[in-house]
């Protein structure tokens, strides 16, 4: 379970990035959604402890992160929106560096990291550098980290983006079963079919502010019941500049 | 090609002045201690070169020699360093794809890659070469007006050893792959400094130096024959000293020839490269390097917490191992430790027997203190952007930041009880004294690496692309001082101690000292690295 209160964050004397912003996902897939530079990223980042809030508390399965950061952080996986690993380790070197970290039973970690590589279609590539694997390579290394040491809660920052088809297709079942377990996903994306195929519910953030929350029929509803995600979406953040499109067509 | 440089030029500016707010107060007074001690630097080693002229008999002619064959040693050095910066700039810098995309002529891109790969040759040049250039432009009562010749001249002049260095790294890209020629390129260099340090203690430039007790006048005429060798007129190093000796005596012509020739190699350099590498882009160049490790071996460790334990200790050293660049300083850092008590001059220091005894000692515990501090600084930044993955981890920040200091204190103390143990063999120095200065060496260096540590995680970048960055030259500067108080500091504790007759109470309070060092030192950066905010 994520619990966020007030959460807050304030970069300098700019408007807030995240205002105030009030949060509860329970063993659910939860996707977050919001516009380039709408907060998602800063508030994932607030709610695993890369980024000290300025207000505001956060706590995973009832542990406070600021209290006790280091039981709070062995309950979740992050996978980053680029997933920056160590370049110089292999996938195999990197993964079982990360099983070592979290303290996770070391023979049903390395049993599950060679499943997942056999899924990902990386165990042929286990022992290449990381440096020498392409973007999505690398993508379902971060995926395979975040995994491995069985965590009851994930984030996931743009998990699909460079995923091939079947890589995304194994992913988003993985998740489907791990919530199905009881697992609590938080997940940011712009593609919106992705979010309704997956999602229990969603939280549509805009300019640091937390908009709207709920299932999707629920805002469905609640915004106009013949809207699609996408309209919803946009209503709620801002039309799409059709007019001017449509001049811009005209001119050029 | 403007818009190329200006683009560069507001990088520089986006990264050393648009900070927040915590990080303007640390980089205001590194900038300060930065536009202090480097210009100092610059100018002690003018004067100390200027005192050696004002000394030394031999003539115009003989300063006119080795001003000609310092700046050839320090063409053929920013040849050698340029070479794995080159391949860099022109095969893998990250904005190069980008920069192709755009619909600009390849020859402009390159052309500004040759203009930042000579940039990097900068800081060489101003460290080494501008003092000589600017005592000879005292000794020969230049007026300061040549300033501005000099700095033409030496913008000219830079642009040669980059050519060169690029042209070979053209070659080279044709028949290797560009990471293995990186890799081996730092290796050569990492080799190169150590046999040119190695040649500079044989040299004994004391000899040179008019502070010094060994200085002789008459060494530079010894020096002199062989320094004409390298004033030839066919050499860019001799275009510099002629054209500026040449407006000295009011020779214009001379010194307008030589400026055109340094101008038209410079420019015919830059054109080569650029128009070289862009006409290479067209072929398949291989980039990729192959490198393939065998599987995971399960640990034998039981103990989560000391699998832990390995698991960081083992990654920070393939981290070294496998990163050339990381590799080659180290070696270059512990290879000089090894090989400095060959270098130790030996000799009566004050008629005290203990200080004799353990007087060749000293230079090898400073060296071994100025190690530490480069591996302990090294320690946080290391980790580039895949930090996040520790700062996420369940695991405390002053657990990762002990096993970092061990692992660089070991390499340290592994380099320096060598370098003891064939100083001692050299010197003939009694085991007693030996262990003493390994007791003095081991705990310094646990220390030392652990402020340098502090030192990485306060002002290390995690973003840097060259790890010559990865920590300011002002706050390197900074910490070298610190470490050289608390060296300083450490010994004066001991030596009042055995002065006073409590040898042993003496060690207690250096032990205690040095703890209370390695555990402020572990406890600051750790606070810091806990509270960062993850902004990258």
């Amino acid at each position: 379970m994520i619990t966020a209160s007030q959460l807050t964050k304030q970069f300098g004397d700019d408007l807030p990035a995240v205002d105030h912003v009030d949060l509860q996902v329970n063993s659910e897939l939860f996707v977050f959604l919001g516009p380039n530079g709408a907060g998602k990223t800063t508030t994932i980042k607030m709610l695993t402890g890369l980024l000290r809030p300025t207000a505001g508390r956060v706590s995973i399965n009832g542990i406070d992160l600021h209290e006790r950061p280091l039981e709070a952080k062995r309950q979740f996986g992050y996978v980053p929106e680029q997933p920056n690993l160590y370049e110089k380790l292999t996938p195999a070197e990197f993964i079982d560096l990360i099983i070592n970290i979290y303290k996770a039973p070391y023979e049903d970690s390395l049993r599950r990291m060679n499943q997942l590589f056999e899924i990902f279609e990386i165990k042929e590539r286990a022992g290449n550098l990381i440096e020498d694997l392409s973007n999505g390579m690398k993508k379902k290394v971060s995926i395979i980290a975040a995994l491995v040491h069985q965590p009851s809660v994930l984030f996931l920052d743009e998990p699909a983006a460079s995923l091939d088809p079947k890589a995304a297709r194994n992913f988003k079942d993985i998740l489907r079963g791990l919530v199905n377990k009881g697992t609590t996903v938080f997940m940011t994306t712009h593609v919106l079919e992705t979010a309704e195929q997956m999602c229990d519910r969603i939280g549509i953030i805009n300019k640091g502010k937390l908009c709207a929350v709920g299932a999707i029929d629920k805002l469905r509803s609640e915004f106009g019941s013949t809207l699609s995600l996408e309209d919803l979406f946009l209503k709620l953040t801002g039309e799409a500049y059709a007019s001017k499109v449509d001049e811009f067509l005209r001119e050029n | 090609m403007s818009l190329l440089l200006a683009k560069n030029m507001l990088r520089i500016y986006t990264a050393r002045f648009r900070q927040k707010k915590y990080q303007k107060m640390g980089k205001a007074l590194a900038g300060i201690v930065g536009l202090v001690i480097l210009p100092t630097m610059i100018v002690v080693q003018t004067y100390r070169l200027f005192s050696m002229w004002l000394l030394t008999p031999g003539g115009p002619e003989l300063l006119f020699n080795f001003v000609s064959t310092s700046l050839f040693g320090v063409m053929f050095l920013l040849f050698i360093t340029g070479i794995p910066v080159a391949m860099h700039h022109f095969f893998l810098a990250d904005d190069l794809p980008m920069l192709l995309a755009f619909p600009l002529d390849p020859r402009q891109v390159y052309l500004q890659k040759f203009l930042e790969t000579a940039t990097s040759n900068l800081g060489l040049f101003t460290l080494l070469g501008a003092p000589v250039l600017l005592s000879m432009m005292l000794a020969v009562k230049f007026s300061v007006a040549s300033l501005l010749l000099i700095i033409v001249a030496s913008a000219l002049f830079i642009a040669i050893p980059t050519g060169l260095s690029v042209l070979l790294s053209l070659v080279l890209a044709q028949l290797f792959s560009i990471k293995k020629m990186r890799r081996l390129a730092t290796l050569l260099l990492g080799v190169f400094v150590i046999a040119a340090w190695a040649g500079f203690q044989f040299v004994r430039l004391s000899r040179l130096d008019p502070s010094s007790i060994d200085f002789d006048p008459t060494a530079m005429r010894t020096l002199s024959t062989a320094f004409q060798k390298f004033n030839l007129v066919f050499l860019p190093s001799s275009w510099v000293v002629r054209s500026l000796w040449a407006s000295f005596r009011g020779q214009w012509l001379t010194a307008a020839a030589c400026l055109a020739a340094l101008f038209a190699v410079s420019m015919l350099a830059a054109v080569i490269c650029a128009r070289g590498r862009a006409s290479l882009g067209r072929r398949d160049i291989r980039i990729e390097s192959a490198g393939r490790f065998g599987v995971v071996k399960t640990s034998p460790l039981t103990s989560p917490r000391l699998r832990l334990y390995q698991a960081l200790f083992v990654k920070d050293m393939r981290l070294i191992l496998r990163d050339t660049r990381f590799f080659q300083s180290n070696l270059v850092l512990l290879a000089m430790m090894i090989v400095s008590p060959f270098f130790i001059q030996t000799g009566k220091v004050s008629g005290s027997g203990t200080l004799d005894v353990l007087a060749p000692y000293i230079p090898l515990t400073i060296l071994a203190l100025i190690i530490s501090a480069a591996m302990g600084r090294q320690n946080v930044p290391i980790e580039r952007l895949s930090f996040q993955y520790l700062k996420l981890a369940p695991i405390r920040m002053r657990e990762l930041l002990f096993v970092k200091s061990i692992r660089a204190t070991l390499l340290v103390i592994g380099a320096s009880s060598i370098a003891v143990f064939v100083a001692g063999w050299r010197f003939g120095t009694p085991p007693k004294w030996l262990l003493f200065v390994i007791a003095v060496n081991w705990p310094l260096a646990l220390g030392g690496t652990s402020l340098g540590q502090t030192f990485g995680a306060i002002a290390g970048k995690f973003d840097w692309t060259d790890p010559r960055y990865m920590v300011d030259m002002s706050w390197t500067i900074i910490s070298t001082l610190v470490h050289f108080a608390y060296g300083a500091f450490g010994i004066g504790l001991l030596a009042l101690g055995c002065y006073l007759h409590q040898c042993a109470v003496a060690f207690v309070i250096f032990f205690l000292y040095v703890c209370l060092v390695f555990e402020m030192g572990v406890r600051i950066a750790s606070r810091r690295l806990q509270n960062l905010n993850w902004v990258y």
